[in-house]
């Protein structure tokens, strides 16, 4: 009965996935992805997003629940920082992917999650490497 | 003094079955060498929004991993994945130019509410990075 309510838990593990293929702006990983070739960029606002899928309940398999938190968070989070705007994008500059689990007393929850952390920028003129460099942006 | 020791066993009690466990891994794309985006869209050479057409897509990828790790996350049992080698090799293998449609997932274990009653038992999170290549003009230098 105990490995039968194990093989259950088990099985029932929860799994989430960070997805922004809606999103008609640029959600880029590299901010300047062609060398010798950059952008005057006016940073707006810091990114954050999460998706993130939680799972708890008593300790035997008969009561176990299931929540899905923020899936559709990370979508929303980058309709509004971008709002619309052809010339903003968002820059990633870190992913994390985790999972983990605890225990008090009887109760225990399980969590899976991807966090985005990043910037957003409103592109400006082409510039060369040079007039980047005069200029001092931080490219 | 029986009440001292009936504390001290309630206490034990609650620390052990009271716990938690951690494992994660930090993913970004520093090194880079083509334009990848989380989204349909990708910045092209002059810096404009480009969307790529269904026939610009070359390939579909999906690689999946393990991490490992022990006592919440401290002590790593397996190495980092270099997600910007991973993705270049991607592109050069479908002979793409870039990456667009890119998502992570996250998947537990179900074991992680007996692995923090047992700290020497790894936590483990299966890592998934998808997405679709493209071959684009827009996207060549």
């Amino acid at each position: 009965m105990w490995i039968a309510g194990l093989l259950l838990l088990s099985a029932g593990c929860n799994s989430v996935t960070f997805d922004l293929s809606d999103i008609e702006e640029p959600v880029m990983l590299n901010p300047m992805p062609y060398p010798g070739v950059s952008w005057t960029v006016n940073e707006l606002d810091p990114f954050i997003a999460s998706a993130t899928s939680a799972s708890g309940g008593a300790s035997h398999p008969g009561t176990t629940t299931s929540t899905r938190m923020h899936e559709d968070d990370a979508q929303l989070r980058a309709f509004e920082s971008i709002g619309g705007h052809s010339q903003r994008m968002i820059i990633v500059d870190n992913v994390q992917v985790w999972g983990g689990g605890g225990n008090f007393l009887i109760v225990f929850a399980e969590m899976s999650s991807v966090d985005v952390r990043g910037r957003v920028l409103e592109v400006g003129a082409l510039s060369t490497p040079d007039e980047s460099a005069d200029s001092g942006d931080d490219q | 003094m029986k009440s001292s020791k009936l504390i001290l066993a309630v206490c034990l009690a609650l620390f052990s079955s009271s716990c938690l466990s951690l494992s994660g891994t930090d993913l970004n794309g520093a090194d880079l060498r083509y334009p990848v985006s989380l989204s349909q869209s990708i910045i092209d050479v002059n810096g404009a929004h480009y969307t790529p057409t269904t026939v610009e897509k070359v390939a579909h990828f999906k690689r999946e991993w393990g991490h490992w790790a022990m006592f919440y996350d401290s002590v790593s049992l397996t190495s980092d994945v270099d997600l910007s080698k991973l993705l270049n090799e991607e592109i050069e293998r479908a002979g793409g130019n870039g990456i667009v449609n890119l998502k992570f997932s996250a998947k537990g274990t179900g074991w992680s509410w007996l692995v923090s009653l047992l700290l020497v038992i790894p936590e483990h999170v299966k890592v998934t990075v998808e997405g679709d290549v493209i071959k684009s003009a827009a996207a060549e230098l």
